[in-house]
């Protein structure tokens, strides 16, 4: 009777948010369990939006122009695109209504004009500073990467490391077999103990069947730390990863289309940061065998641990 | 190549069709590459892991694992984990869960906790006589660690501990709800939701069920061997047994910073008593059952840069009524005594438990991380009633009582109320003391006002043998606190407690392996050996020719292994393989323990053949079980247990459709019926288990 009565009682809405913009949130219609990360991002964005949200997911055959009317009928005065599909059609809508991106794995690119948004990948930054924060002794970081792809976030990295003291150095891979001799080239003789490998978020140069395996055991060999943007990697060994806090994300999303709104729907200063919403994955056992020591207070305040059994 | 290769293969054998592998749409892709596969998204978007507490042998089921067997209760999704065997008992037929052999009627070895808080019942250890079966929908994961833990959670982590997680405000997206019907009259529907009361993050669930239960038939009962000597024809064997319930769970759970409090209920009505509960058929008993559980945690594992604290109130109340026809209408016995109405017997007992735990861990030392932790809890049987229309004669036959059915709660009670306070101590060190090496070494220090002390230690060697290999040497020492009953039981002559009774102990020595051999293939290898010592057994007293009192006893041997494999050839399939083999000596005959399986096979078999569609099928192997000592009937033979289960999601609405078929190959499985006195056996068919039978389910998540 109590679950029916919590349920059946609305909460008690701010008298100030009827004043308050309409914020839409536009993301795929997906199943399980990849709908939880948007049913997370939206529960971050209802929480930091001042006024009334409303959604609608994209079924495959929904077009801009459907989108447009639901826009029109709910008041929507601010836009968030959720995903591919929302990114998609967002980029059509955008020219009518403030809009915003958020979920979709595009490598950050600042500039004027440009869609305005959170990209899925983790911001250079943060990792270099999480890697600060475990393997303090690391100078250096090798990272292989798809010119094609990711050329925009290795410029990025490379501001970033240089602000932080360390020395990148970015191999370009246009293909799974250079990838292989670029690494082969890095584990037998370039990287020494202490040594960090970045595995970025590219199917190109990170194989997880061929690629992976070869990193883990002669990073294991040689005391070098892995780190990725993929938690999946923690578990098959990786020290650490970080990975998207969806609530945090949808926070940070909310604020970005209300200062857009505020804008005027300006794209002056626009295009896709890097995410800095993060949560983090940590191998404790590759950890000890790197010698890192954690506190159990530093590993408690991790949000995912391996290995688990 | 060749991996490649029978990936392929088993593609192709599977699928038959050129529709096995499917492409993820360009949204997928992304997340896949943010969070990992399928099953580390549903990981990332929920609780943090655990960390564990000491290095063990252990297991997790995921709430995907529940989902896709088809598991209905705990006792099915336990079937999965290697060396674990979910038997069950003549009487409500309730599960036995057999860990490495280790087995006994009540089946007090075993620690079974709800998100860490005990649910043992202090009159028998167990989890009660009236278990209504804990509904899955609400567990997030389960936990299941072999081995001894008492070093750590005290008594009764015996053979092993599962810890029940269930599925808090993070664990649930906005709403869920569905319903299942199928085989028996079974209807199920639930419903969960999650949501923001101000700060606090809330969950709520609800779960209703009622079945008329399997109704496998038992062919001969104890009222049956009477028939045989009296010249009688009481016995309703040939019958079904009885398993039909009305069950209910809710749950609630408020998050606030450090805070967290959750309550629960879990109870029953008019459930069957199985194969009777003196294993003679009873249609007419019942019985009914209430759990209400809450604790108020608060827990910073940053309280300070070195400390870490959790400190834990938490109570637990149930109540066990059972109303039973011991004796079918028209019983009689060699004292001449006849029963019209059969014999009848209505134990009701009832307890409540509070706890205080209060742990803290310490790592200001390089290399190392202690853990302390104290606490005090009050076990209360604090009522027990029983009405009954006998009362039984020197020889240990019924005599009716004049006035029929008489309550004797204050002139011939079973037992009377009794409490008693817990204390512990316990520290634990685990040091990383050269590299690739950790040595984990604690003790735990019980002081029981009814019996005394109990020291127990651990101690656990890991070796990260290669980037790939773990290898881990363990030892433990654990114990098995005597159970009210054992130690108050009155007025019953064959089951007379013994108020000096010491606690059972058990030593147990481990080595195992777990090794990723590639990133589709992972596997492992444990190897124990254990000693009991002191096992609580019903013996011949001196006191009369017909009782048997508790008695510390002897002990028993064991050794065997569990070897489990898992292969994920492709993010859409997975295999999972174990097998587990036991071998269990009673010390004082050396003769083999019976009743739980020596060899046991499991294999699962989980394929996602479309984005929305997923089967999934196990095949659970029971080997032979061994009779025990005294037992005249040959060993019981072994059974395949196969069960099927599809899901379909409906588009992408949020709704799911589920069917499961349950031993699908209709085999007439069976678990062991137990010796009943000296070389009696009251139901020499032993205890069939259900045929063929199936649900369907859907889910709506919105």
């Amino acid at each position: 009777m109590l679950f029916l009565l919590l349920l059946a009682c609305p909460l008690p809405r701010p008298a100030a948010a009827e004043a308050a913009p309409v914020l839409g949130v536009i993301y795929p219609d997906i199943s399980q369990p990849y709908r939880a990360v948007f049913t997370e991002i939206l529960g971050g964005i209802r929480a930091a939006a001042p006024g009334r949200v409303v959604t609608l997911r994209l079924a495959d055959d929904v077009g801009a122009h459907t989108v447009s009317g639901w826009a029109h009928r709910n008041d929507v005065q601010v836009i968030v695109a959720l995903g591919r599909s929302g990114y998609r059609l967002g980029r059509r809508l955008r020219a009518d209504l403030p809009t915003v991106f958020g979920a979709v794995l595009i490598p950050p690119t600042p500039g004027d004009g440009k869609p305005t948004g959170i990209s899925l990948v983790p911001s250079p930054r943060a990792l270099f500073a999480r890697l600060h924060a475990l393997s303090p002794r690391t100078r250096r970081v090798f990272v292989v990467y798809d010119p094609n792809s990711n050329a925009s976030l290795i410029a990025l990295a490379r501001r970033a490391a240089a602000d932080q003291g360390l020395e990148l150095v970015a191999l370009a891979a246009p293909d799974t077999r250079t990838a292989v001799h670029r690494y082969r080239d890095i584990l037998d003789r370039r990287a020494h103990s202490g040594d960090a490998i970045w595995l970025p978020q590219d199917t190109v140069t990170v194989n997880d069947g061929v690629v992976l395996p070869m990193i883990l055991e002669k990073a294991w060999e040689k005391d070098l730390v892995v780190f990725s943007s993929n938690p999946s990697y923690v578990q098959r060994g990786v020290l650490f990863s970080l990975y998207p806090d969806n609530q945090q994300m949808g926070r940070e999303l909310a604020r970005l289309a209300l200062s857009r709104l505020e804008q005027g729907g300006s794209d002056a200063g626009g295009g896709m940061q890097p995410l800095t919403a993060l949560r983090v994955a940590v191998n404790t056992r590759t950890a000890d065998h790197l010698q890192l020591n954690l506190s159990r207070q530093e590993i408690s305040g991790f949000d995912l641990v391996f290995p688990s059994r | 190549m060749t991996r490649r290769f029978c990936a392929a293969a088993l593609g192709l054998l599977l699928a038959g069709h050129s529709g096995f592998l499917f492409a993820k749409g360009p949204a997928e892709s992304d997340l896949s590459l943010s969070y990992g596969n399928q099953q580390f998204v549903s990981i990332a978007t929920g609780t943090r892991q655990p960390i564990s507490q000491a290095p063990a042998v252990a297991s997790v089921i995921t709430r995907q694992d529940i989902l896709r067997t088809g598991a209905t209760n705990l006792a099915e999704a336990l079937e999965a984990v290697p060396g674990v065997h979910v038997s069950v008992s003549s009487a409500g037929y309730i599960p036995i869960i057999q860990i490495r052999g280790i087995t006994s009627e009540f089946n007090p070895r075993v620690l079974v906790l709800i998100n860490g808080i005990p649910i043992t019942n202090a009159f028998l250890g167990n989890r009660g006589q009236v278990w209504p079966g804990l509904p899955v929908h609400d567990i997030q994961r389960i936990e299941v660690i072999r081995g001894p833990g008492s070093a750590l959670y005290g008594a009764d982590a015996y053979a092993g501990v599962i810890n029940v997680i269930t599925r808090g405000p993070d664990d649930i997206h906005g709403t869920e709800t569905g319903a299942r019907a199928g085989s028996y009259g079974t209807e199920e529907g639930w419903g969960l939701h999650s949501g923001w009361l101000g700060p606090v993050h809330y969950a709520a669930s609800v779960d209703l069920l009622h079945t008329r239960g399997p109704h496998p038939t038992i062919r001969r009962d104890a009222q049956t061997a009477l028939d045989r000597l009296m010249g009688t024809s009481a016995s309703l064997a040939p019958g079904s047994v009885n398993l039909g319930k009305r069950r209910g769970e809710a749950r609630l759970d408020f998050k606030l910073d450090h805070w967290r409090l959750r309550m629960g209920y879990l109870g029953s009505r008019d459930q069957g008593v199985g194969a009777g509960g003196n294993e003679a058929l009873d249609p007419a008993g019942k019985a009914s059952s209430d759990r209400y559980d809450a604790d108020l945690t608060w827990h910073d594992p940053a309280l300070t840069r070195n400390w870490g604290l959790k400190t834990q109130v938490s109570y637990f109340q149930v109540a066990n009524r059972t109303d039973l026809v011991l004796f079918p209408p028209g019983a009689t016995f060699p004292n001449g005594q006849t029963f019209p109405n059969g014999v009848i017997g209505d134990p009701h007992v009832y307890e409540r438990h509070t706890r205080l735990d209060v742990v803290g861990l310490y790592s200001g030392w390089p290399g190392q991380t202690w853990r302390i932790g104290s606490g005090v809890s009050h076990e209360n049987l604090y009522r027990a009633t029983e009405r009954k229309n006998y009362t039984l004669d020197p020889g240990g036959f019924p005599v009716p009582l004049p006035g029929g059915l008489v309550d004797v709660t204050n002139t011939d009670p079973f037992i009377r109320p009794h409490d008693r306070y817990v204390s512990y101590l316990f520290l634990q060190d685990e040091w990383g003391f050269a590299r690739d090496w950790d040595l984990t070494a604690g003790v735990r220090y019980d002081h029981y006002t009814d019996w005394g002390k109990t020291v127990n230690p651990r101690l656990a060697l890991v070796w990260q043998t290669r980037y790939n290999l773990t290898t881990k040497f363990l030892y433990g020492r654990a114990f098995r606190a005597p159970s009210f009953a054992e130690q108050y039981n009155i007025n019953n002559p064959i089951a007379l407690g013994n108020p000096n009774l010491n606690p059972e102990t058990i030593d147990t020595y481990e080595t195992a392996f777990d090794y990723q051999y590639s990133a589709s293939l992972r596997g492992g290898l444990n190897l124990f050996y254990y000693r009991m010592h002191d096992l609580i057994r019903f013996v011949n007293d001196p006191s009369s020719p017909i009782a048997r009192r508790a008695q510390n006893t002897g002990g028993q041997d064991g050794y065997g292994m569990e070897t489990e494999i898992e292969w994920q050839p492709l993010d859409s399939y997975t295999l999972r393989a174990n097998y587990a083999y036991q071998h269990a000596t009673d010390e004082r005959i050396h003769h083999r323990v019976g009743n739980a399986p020596v060899n046991e096979v499991y294999i699962r078999s989980d394929w996602q053949f479309r984005p929305e569609w997923n089967a999934d099928l196990t095949i659970d192997w029971v080997g032979r079980r061994y009779r025990s000592p005294g037992d005249p009937r040959p060993p019981l033979g072994s059974y395949t247990w196969v069960d099927f289960t599809l899901r379909h999601a409906l588009g992408n609405s949020g709704l799911e459709l589920a069917g499961s078929v349950r031993n699908v190959l209709n085999q007439g499985a069976k678990e062991p019926s137990l010796l009943s006195t000296g070389s009696n056996v009251n139901l020499p068919g032993d205890l069939p288990l259900p045929g063929r039978n199936f649900y369907v389910a859907l889910d709506w998540n919105f």
